[in-house]
């Protein structure tokens, strides 16, 4: 995985320079396997080991930072995001199995203006690999990589306005992703769709369909949890590797799906405008808390 | 000049012709520059018309039987010597020496790792090469679908779901723990398979060298001690090492081993990346769960464990920079250990 040295201290102060900063990293099980510096910050990749998801995110190796380094780590709260009431239905999500998807959540933006994103946006992006395609798509990339929650934009007026469905998909059905390829599905691959047809391959890629385009006006932003089974098996089935499916299959943390969907939220309106009409949830919103005993004097015996 | 009378001193000086060097000097004395044949041409413009096409098909004539002599006098040279080497034997003489065979490098390196391990007490251990999948991963702490197992992408034997060639030395980790009692010490070495597309670095085969010990009180600072002696011991006594968190499913915790650079020790040059350091192990203590799945108490005992890959100790020992070499078996490379 990539991150930058600038963007790594939006959350927590460094005071030590980009090479001595991966030598600590290495050095702390986040193998820095390349440095570069690049138009005026430096890019690191990381190789992040299968047992920490919680690596996947720009704030997740910021804690560590600040772990490492003995400062504060700065997460701002997510503002909640400015309501235009009672002006829409809510739309009604419908979750076939829980086990498939945990928790669903879908927020209804109304009168975006799509278009290029701003110079700051597509560097950032570029400087971890992700190409830019318009503002709101950018957005979602961009709180991806920031928080480590996938999310996805449709385009609302493309989709059955009566809502969706989280379910396996028909051993008939077809879907054309937004990579140009039409896919044939099978029941064990997990779709969302709406009334009549899927609309996107879960956890792994949207749907050509309904993808976010200059027309766009009204959106509605997912932000949710997959099995990672599932992602896993659709993944090696379809032969795709995404931002998304990479940390579905890790694990995503339940309480990072609300964070991201207001985050992102609050950065369309301010690059694009429009109004939050709805917001729905279906499902658990908190993993419950573990407890895991650790003995001291075990510790101690195993050095 | 006669002909004839030439043509009778060629029969008489070819019986005298019993070597390459003898048939040069004949060749050169009818055929060279200054030879008969270019005497007998020199003679041509000096007679007339009608003697002329008379005398030069009579030279021709000369020229293409000595021609056929000579051939058939280097045939019978050619074959000669063994005729003769038969006939004059010296049975004192030293015979032709046959060129031994070697072991191969890595036979050599892989010795070379077993011999150390085995002074400080490790037994050798083998175990087979197609392995069961419980083996090579379920025992090992590796579950299906998890992202764990990318790391191990693994050739399945064709008409027998559950058989693999095995990916790593591990499996024979749960083989010997099952069958034995702590404490243990062994090292095992052997072959391992990945479908990996070969390149400089790749192949689809290459040799590990595995090692546990297990007894009660085994720390990870037994651990640093055991690699530190090898690691002394393969690239001399200057060399420095570190440890750096990893993660393996069946060791908590586990690391990663470098040791400092030993082309620019440790300044950084093009082998180690500018790092100044070279991965060239793995490590852990076992974890609980890799204990109880062979029926050992992890509340009594710990251990711990660590693989190598043999190509990539040998490389970096001699410098050699394509793992390909290993298995071309060019006798000119082959030649070099
Ligand atoms: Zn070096």
């Amino acid at each position: 995985m990539k991150v930058t040295y600038n963007w790594l201290k939006d959350f927590v102060d460094i005071k030590i320079t980009a090479p001595q900063l991966a030598d600590k990293l290495t050095m702390a099980g986040l193998e820095v396997v390349s440095l570069q510096e690049k138009e005026g910050d430096f890019v690191f990749e990381i190789e992040i080991t299968s047992n920490r998801p919680d690596w996947l995110s720009l704030v997740g190796i910021a804690r560590e930072v600040a772990a490492l380094t003995g400062r504060k780590l700065k997460v701002p709260q997510a503002k909640s995001a400015k309501y235009t009431a009672g002006s829409m239905q809510p739309l009604a999500i419908q979750v076939e199995d829980k086990k498939d998807c945990p928790l669903y959540t879908a927020r209804i933006i109304k009168d975006v203006k799509v278009a290029p994103s701003p110079v700051w946006l597509k560097k950032r992006l570029e400087l971890v690999g992700c190409r830019s395609v318009n503002n709101i798509v950018d957005i979602t990339n961009y709180v991806l990589f920031e928080l480590g929650e996938p999310l996805h934009a449709f385009d609302l007026a493309k989709l059955n306005p009566e809502g969706v469905i989280i379910r396996r998909a028909k051993n008939s059905e077809k879907l054309l992703t937004i990579d140009g390829e039409n896919r044939q599905l099978n029941s064990n691959i997990l779709v969302i769709a709406d009334r009549e047809k899927p609309i996107a391959l879960a956890g792994v890629m949207g749907g050509k369909d309904t993808e976010v385009t200059t027309g766009t006006k009204d959106i509605l932003l997912e932000s949710a949890v997959f099995n990672p089974v599932i992602i896993r098996r659709a993944r090696q089935a379809l032969g795709i590797q995404s931002e998304a499916s990479y940390r579905f299959e890790r694990g995503v943390d339940l309480a990072s799906v609300e964070k991201a969907s207001l985050k992102a939220a609050r950065s369309i309106q301010e690059l694009a405008g429009g109004n939050q009409v709805g917001y729905q949830v279906k499902g658990v919103t908190k993993a419950q808390a573990k407890n895991i005993g650790l003995e001291i004097s075990k510790v101690k015996k195993i050095q | 000049m006669d002909i004839e009378a030439i043509y009778l001193e060629i029969e008489a000086d070819i019986q005298n012709v019993n070597s390459r060097e003898a048939l040069e000097l004949f060749r050169l004395k009818y055929l060279g520059r200054k030879g008969a044949v270019a005497e007998l041409t020199s003679i041509i413009p000096t007679l007339s018309k009608e003697e002329r096409a008379a005398f030069g098909q009579k030279v021709n004539s000369l020229k293409n039987k000595l021609s056929e002599v000579v051939g058939e006098k280097e045939k019978l040279l050619n074959v000669q010597p063994e005729t003769k080497i038969k006939v004059s034997c010296d049975l004192g003489m030293p015979g032709i020496a046959q060129e031994l065979g070697q072991l191969h490098p890595l036979t050599q390196v892989l010795d070379e790792i077993c011999a150390i391990f085995n002074r400080m007490g490790f037994s050798v251990v083998e175990g087979p090469e197609i392995e069961t999948e419980y083996n090579n991963f379920t025992g090992l702490n590796i579950p299906l679908e998890h992202p764990s197992r990318e790391a191990f992408d693994t050739f399945y034997l064709k008409d027998y779901a559950k058989l693999l060639l095995r990916s790593h030395t591990s499996p024979v980790q749960v083989r010997a723990m099952k069958e034995r009692k702590p404490p243990l010490a062994i090292v095992v070495p052997g072959r391992v398979y990945r479908p990996d597309a070969v390149d400089a670095s790749h192949s689809f085969m290459f040799h590990q060298v595995e090692g546990f010990l297990v007894d009660e009180n085994i720390r990870f600072s037994d651990l640093k001690g055991v690699l530190g002696v090898f690691a002394k011991a393969v690239f001399g006594k200057d060399i420095k090492m570190r440890f750096r968190p990893h993660f393996f499913p069946f060791t908590e915790p586990s690391a990663e081993v470098d040791i400092s650079c030993i082309i620019c020790k440790g300044q950084g040059c093009s082998v180690c990346g500018k790092k100044g350091w070279l991965e060239i192990l793995g490590a852990g203590l076992i974890h609980p769960q890799v204990f109880k799945q062979v029926g050992i108490d992890p509340k009594k005992y710990t251990g711990f464990a660590f693989g190598m890959g043999v190509e990539r100790i040998a490389m970096l020992k001699y410098g050699i920079n394509d793992i390909r070499l290993f298995f071309e078996n060019d006798l000119r490379f082959l030649k070099q250990f």
